[in-house]
């Protein structure tokens, strides 16, 4: 009996080996494969029809046509008839994440990599829409909101999905709810005057000690503390770069700022990239004023919703990137005539010359997909290049990684869809969805979806 | 009221009198009244706006500057723009949680994008911006304008506190520390100030305290500020014990106070000496819901500046400033009225040196209304900020127009004196009276005491553009394509003449038709009255013994030819009743048997009606297969809305080759010269044929496609003027042979078809079937008797012409109740002396109408015509009687035309005096409602 039981046990033992031994022949080195496809659509200006497109370790090493050479160790797939693309970028969402905002209104402190949850549904459901880079970022229920960071859908950890964490800090000049404009522009204005009158009592505090020391020192009695103190925190001075000059500015450093208010520093220094939450078009008006006032116009993204495009000339003026987010269309009655006047917001945008992105709207069945966004600007008349661009290469440019995401150049990441149609057509199912040279989804192998088409197998 | 010389002297040196390039946009707008503030009006005179500010103003026209664009209002008055004190666009809401906030802006509550048409339609283009209202402090007011480019009068205008009772009881303050520690922990929500008035005096203090030695909080810094830099104190009260505190305030951190009183307050008590400014709000009560009181107390203390009260819109400053003149401790004026909500207005708010007056040098925002200043009904109808135009009332906010005269002649009846006015609406008399209704944004057009108002004048018989034929179809040449819009009917009725009924000038012993047309009308449809006929019959040239053989006989004729079409009418009701019948029940015969077949799987069947009329080509088609597509007798009907009836044509057609000639005949037109045969050419690969007239006015160009067997579509065009589109219908086919056979053709069932028309009779049908009236010509009194005995019997309405006023005649219209219609030469000469035949007439009872006979424009003269025959003896009255009411009473026509009542039409002739008087003329002629405008 044992003996039999121990040859089981080792054939047992073996399987697994076989396996692993099989997968690591298949591809040779972590994240490289290589795809010959119908048709390569690159975002980068240029289509191959058939295409190829090569992945080593993650990063795209070539790109070409059918006759593209491809390195020995690499596997190649191909699918003549399938569509490869960069992948859909969503700029600024809040879903995936815990909750959107938190109940105090100024939080400069909070930052969603405490809050992203990398089984949220959310994320399954991304990868299903070929969508493979998200901008997460709290929402607008706030003054300021926290940073955001740019994740890919697929990881098990945080830190894997992050594709970048500098994506920016929420500010909401829209007021919270409840509010009035007034107030959140007070309540705005105050953070900011308590903040410098924080820096000014610890710059006192820091000369005042200083000159304690200096005293003691005279005095011959060693101060003990030393510089470094093994936090992540920086202890040099000059930690603060904004505003007037205040006795002792120069010796604040990061360390010495209150942990609450450092991001507020980081964004008056001007190291943050500000996602402006200015819905209507009002609010562009005041945003765009108070930006000016603190010299920060240079670092803000505006995010809209339709209403704001009685402001495109606004927006035009600031140079600024825009996106879009929620109904893409303005519905209102003429005062005087009482007749219906829709607009379709990215039409006026586009001819006002602007830089914008789609949002999806994950409430309404269509618009929930960023092709389908896309798609409806080309049905009104928006040229086919500029609706792609706004739910690929311009979030990309917004996040500053037009060199990494959106689009498929030498050295970006290895992430693509591959698509079984042209990606703005509403009967395009995504077959594949590869992040970073790894296979992130198989339509065959998900099973949700398998489950909901074929029924349940047991 | 003039203004005072000095201002006028002012105003008139500050005219730019430079270079010319310094005149390129200046503006002169002209106004029946220009207030420049309350009190200072420019009467007639220009106001001069350029670059958006006033520059000045003057009484002449010649004082103008050469080369300047005038813009004029007409009768409307123009006052500077209205400032609203207050308004609830901003300071509203839930916000925030500071009690004490004078570090709140409302200026960040300004939206450039907000919709404020309903201030511009109440003439507001100045706006105060209030910080939060249900706080203890506020915070900063600002002061936008309403539209335009150039917005923002003022960012930060006042600070505002309330010590009104919402504010006594601002929500606890709750700001957690983030994150909590021991030295620093969650402490329960701290209660704001403050509770009561002396809780929030007291709090006031202590804040300003705190904030004056140098407390770093947002409020206090901003609290300082506006104390050191001595901004407008705006304190809201609605208490006495208030009124105190807010003065004490004032006097202490020494800043000009602006009290603005919410409640009605017992006026008894004095304001103390500090208050300076003073915003009251006036209650306008809208409704039952609040308790009334009456006494002296109904309007309490008489402030500065009114707003309206909390139960009334925002936007209702004008209503809100009238009503303050209730008090009768007010002196009703215009000028407080007017002040009130702008010069002073303006001081309070702080932006006396850009609005609030059109003094030079302020902005030119200004209000054009309709109506008097003081008129219980006058509207907005154009707001100007800056000199530009940013609100003009909508058509659809249009109400109408007012009228108004010192008297007023409404057709029936007395004259009204006194002043009278006249409400039109969508071309229909609404009202006429002493007063009438008022509608929002209604025009008003003063012609001041002196004149008066007439109805429109009815010209009995015109025969313009018809002349002598005795051809009814000559109708289609007068109504047809381009007499319409003749001028001509503008010269006309720029006279007076509204309605003329117009015909040939010969009457047919048959009766010749006329038609009862709007001069002034420009739609098609309003062109004539409908449905109602003016038949005139001549026996003039009759032996006397074959007359009332004559009469009689045609009498009878037309009542055959009625009888004819009363029995075609039954016959048809009859014929359509079995048709509906016979038709349902086939339907569902047809829907069951289709049901079947589909339940037993078969196709349905091809349509019964099919059938039906392949079995009856099959007949013709045997003929068709060499027959000729063109060859034969078609048959069409011409009909167009310009044409008062359809027009039957029938036309013969027989091409040979390329050329076709065509006899074009038509039953309308009188025997004997009833066709007309043309030449034409046929094109067999298109299927056209193509006929060209040349007429006076151009080629009438005829153009018909064979569109289908025995069918054709006809288009026939005159360049320039228009086109008329119509069907004909192959009834005949001939070979070669031109003798037509009239053969009846089968065809599908279609009820009893409609007798022939004859043209000749279809005046004695309207006649005998109560449309119409008839008006005879005689030359003897036993003309007149047959005539008036015979027409009695068939119970024809019947009025007589061209018999002198007798008294015999009189007695036998009396007797028949006949009116006369005089003929044009109203003075007639009689035994040496000159007299008015019309005038006898009336005395005796007999109504009468005035005709004017005309071929050209000559009726446009029938006022200064009846003027002359005023002056010799027919009355005023009279005069009117048969112009307007008596005239369309005996024309029949009186429930359109010839009263100024409601629902009839709106055609009102304005004149500078009595009317018919030799010095009075026309002002104005309104036909339709609409102004009608000499050529």
């Amino acid at each position: 009996m044992s003996a039999q039981h121990q040859k089981m046990r080792s054939s047992f033992l073996l399987f697994p080996v076989l396996l692993l031994s099989l997968t690591g022949f298949s591809s040779a080195q972590e994240g490289s494969v290589a795809f010959r496809v119908g048709t390569v659509i690159t975002m980068d200006g240029s289509t191959h029809s058939p295409g190829t497109v090569v992945v080593e370790q993650g990063r795209i090493t070539a790109i070409g046509g059918a006759d593209l050479e491809i390195p020995f160790d690499v596997l190649l797939k191909e699918y003549p008839d399938a569509t490869l693309f960069p992948g859909f970028a969503e700029t600024h969402t809040s879903g995936g994440l815990d909750r959107a905002n938190e109940n105090v209104p100024v939080a400069p402190f909070l930052d969603v990599k405490d809050s992203i949850d990398p089984v949220s549904y959310f994320f399954e459901d991304e990868l299903r829409l070929g969508t493979t880079a998200l901008g997460i970022i709290p929402g607008a229920n706030c003054v300021i909101g926290g940073r955001g960071r740019v994740v890919a859908p697929a990881g098990m950890t945080m830190e894997a999905m992050t594709l970048d964490d500098s994506m920016g800090m929420k500010i909401a000049i829209g007021p919270k709810s409840g509010w009035s404009r007034s107030a959140q522009m007070a309540e705005l204005r105050e953070a900011v005057s308590k903040l410098n009158r924080d820096l000014r009592t610890k710059a006192q505090d820091i000369l005042h000690q200083g000159a304690v020391k200096a005293d003691a020192l005279k005095a011959d009695e060693a101060g003990e503390d030393s510089e470094e103190d093994g936090d992540m925190w920086d202890s040099s001075g000059g930690y603060v770069r904004f505003g007037e000059d205040f006795p002792g500015k120069d010796l604040l450093s990061e360390e010495d700022v209150d942990e609450i208010q450092r991001g507020l520093v980081d964004i008056l220094n001007g190291d943050e990239r500000l996602w402006l939450w200015c819905p209507t078009a009002t609010d562009v008006f005041h945003g765009k004023t108070w930006a000016e006032d603190l010299g920060l116009l240079d670092h803000i993204i505006f995010v809209v919703t339709a209403s704001a495009w009685k402001a495109a000339d606004l927006l035009m003026e600031s140079g600024r990137p825009v996106t879009l987010t929620g109904s893409m269309w303005h519905v209102e009655r003429d005062p005087v005539t009482w007749e219906e006047v829709r607009t379709f917001v990215p039409t006026v945008f586009h001819e006002a010359g602007l830089a914008f992105s789609l949002g999806s709207e994950k409430s309404r069945m269509g618009p929930h997909r960023l092709g389908y966004q896309a798609a409806t600007c080309i049905r009104e008349g928006l040229p086919r290049a500029v609706a792609l661009a706004a739910v690929t290469t311009n979030p990309a440019a917004m996040w500053g990684m037009e060199d990494q995401v959106g689009a498929l150049k030498v050295n970006a990441d290895g992430t693509f869809v591959l698509m079984d149609g042209d990606p703005l057509d509403i009967q395009s199912k995504v077959l594949q969805v590869w992040i970073r040279g790894s296979k992130a989804y198989d339509r065959n192998t998900d099973e949700r979806l398998q489950r909901l088409l074929k029924g349940q197998s047991r | 009221m003039k203004m005072s010389f000095p201002f006028l002297a002012a105003l008139l040196f500050a005219v730019p009198m430079t270079s010319a390039q310094a005149q390129e946009d200046l503006v002169a707008f002209h106004a029946k009244e220009i207030h420049l503030y309350g009190g200072g009006v420019l009467e007639n005179g220009w106001l001069l706006v350029q670059d958006g500010k006033v520059v000045g103003g003057v009484e002449d026209e010649e004082a103008l500057p050469p080369f300047v664009e005038v813009v004029d209002f007409g009768e409307k008055i123009v006052i500077p723009g209205l400032i609203a004190a207050d308004a609830p666009l901003t300071g509203a809401g839930n916000q925030g949680d500071h009690a004490l906030g004078a570090h709140r802006r409302a200026w960040d509550d300004y939206s450039p994008f907000q919709d404020l048409n309903k201030a511009l339609e109440r003439g507001i283009t100045t706006v105060y911006l209030s910080p939060d209202r249900n706080r203890l402090v506020g915070g900063r007011g600002a002061v936008v304008k309403t539209a335009g480019s150039r917005r923002v009068l003022r960012k930060t205008s006042d600070l505002r506190v309330s010590l009104v009772s919402s504010a006594f009881s601002p929500p606890t303050f709750f700001r957690p520390p983030v994150p909590p520690t021991s030295e620093n922990p969650i402490r329960p929500a701290t209660p704001q100030a403050a509770d009561s008035l002396p809780g929030a005096a007291m709090a006031l203090r202590e804040s300003a305290q705190l904030a004056l030695s140098g407390a770093t909080d947002p409020h206090s810094m901003a609290f300082a500020e506006a104390i050191r830099t001595k901004a407008s104190l705006r304190i809201v009260v609605d208490s006495v014990a208030g009124i105190r505190v807010a003065t004490d305030l004032a006097k202490e951190w020494d800043m000009p106070l602006i009290l603005e009183i919410s409640k009605d307050l017992d006026s008894t008590l004095p304001l103390p000496a500090a208050v300076t400014s003073l915003i009251v709000q006036t209650p306008l009560r809208m409704s039952f819901g609040h308790p009334s009181f009456r006494g002296d107390d109904s309007m309490p203390y008489l402030g500065d500046v009114v707003v309206p009260g909390s139960a009334a819109r925002w936007t209702w400053l004008w209503e809100a400033s009238l009503a303050s003149l209730r008090s009768p401790r007010n002196e009703k004026s215009e000028a407080t009225v007017l002040n009130r909500i702008t010069s002073r207005a303006a001081r309070v708010l702080g932006v006396q040196d850009s609005v609030g007056t059109l003094l030079p040098g302020q902005d030119a925002d200004f209000v054009v209304m309709d109506g008097a200043l003081l008129d219980s009904a006058n509207s907005v109808h154009r707001v100007f900020i800056d000199g530009q135009s940013v609100w003009q009332r909508p058509e659809r906010m249009k109400g109408g127009t007012v009228l108004r005269a010192g008297t007023l002649w409404t057709g029936l009846g007395a004259p009204i004196t006194g002043g009278a006015e006249v409400l039109i609406q969508n071309g229909k008399i609404v009202a006429a009276g002493k007063v009438v209704p008022h509608p929002a944004g209604a025009e008003v057009r003063d012609a001041g005491s002196d004149a008066h108002m007439t109805p429109g004048f009815v010209d009995a018989g015109n025969h313009y553009k018809v002349g002598s034929s005795a051809d009814p179809s000559a109708l289609l040449g007068l109504l047809g394509v381009n007499a319409r819009f003749h001028t001509a009917w503008r010269t006309m009725a720029a006279g007076g003449v509204t309605t003329a009924v117009v015909g040939p000038s010969r009457g047919l012993d048959t009766g010749a038709q006329y038609f009862a047309v709007k001069t002034g009308a420009v739609l098609p449809k309003d062109a004539w009255v409908k449905d109602h006929h003016v038949v005139r019959f001549d026996y003039g040239r009759t032996n006397r013994a074959d007359l009332a053989e004559k009469v009689q006989s045609s009498l009878k004729r037309g009542k055959k030819y009625a009888e004819k079409w009363t029995q075609w009418r039954d016959e048809r009701a009859k014929w359509e009743k079995e048709n509906t019948q016979k038709t349902l029940d086939t339907r569902r015969q047809e829907e069951n048997g289709l049901r079947k077949r589909l339940a037993q799987g078969a196709a349905p069947e091809k349509n019964v009606d099919e059938k039906e009329d392949v079995v009856e080509e099959d007949v013709e088609e045997k003929e068709e297969k060499d027959t000729d597509p063109l060859n034969g007798v078609w048959e069409g009907v011409i009909e167009h809305e310009m044409i008062p009836e359809p027009v039957p044509l029938t036309a013969r057609l027989y091409h040979d080759g390329n050329t076709v000639i065509g006899v074009f005949s038509s039953p309308m037109a009188p025997p004997g010269d009833n066709e007309a045969e043309l030449e034409g050419e046929w094109d067999a690969a298109s299927k056209t044929i193509t006929f060209s007239i040349p007429t006076e006015m151009g080629d009438v160009v005829i153009r018909g496609e064979i569109d289908g067997p025995d069918h054709m579509a006809v288009h026939v065009e005159l360049e320039g003027i228009g086109a008329v589109d119509f069907e004909m219908n192959r009834t005949e086919i001939e070979e070669a042979s031109a003798a037509p056979v009239r053969k009846k053709r089968k065809k599908k069932d279609d009820g009893p078809a409609e007798p022939e028309k004859d043209p000749r009779l279809e005046g004695m049908r309207a006649l005998l079937e109560g449309r119409g009236v008839a008006v005879v010509r005689v030359s003897r009194m036993d003309e007149a008797r047959t005539v008036l005995q015979n027409f009695a019997r068939e119970k024809i309405p019947v009025h007589l012409e061209g018999l002198a006023p007798t008294k015999e005649v009189i007695a036998l219209l009396k007797a028949f109740q006949a009116g006369v219609v005089v003929d044009p030469d109203l003075i007639q000469r009689k035994e040496n002396v000159d007299y008015v035949p019309a005038a006898v007439f009336h005395q005796y009872g007999i109504p009468t109408a005035i005709q004017s006979q005309s071929r050209e424009t000559q009726a446009g003269s029938l006022p200064e015509v009846l003027a002359m025959a005023v002056r010799h003896g027919l009355g005023v009255e009279v005069a009117l009687q048969s112009v307007t009411y008596g005239a369309a009473t005996m024309l029949g026509l009186s429930h359109q035309v010839g009263s100024l009542t409601s629902g009839m039409d709106a055609d009102v002739v304005v004149h500078s005096g009595t009317p018919f008087a030799l010095s009075t003329r026309i002002l104005h002629v309104f036909a339709q409602g609409e102004e009608v405008v000499a050529p």
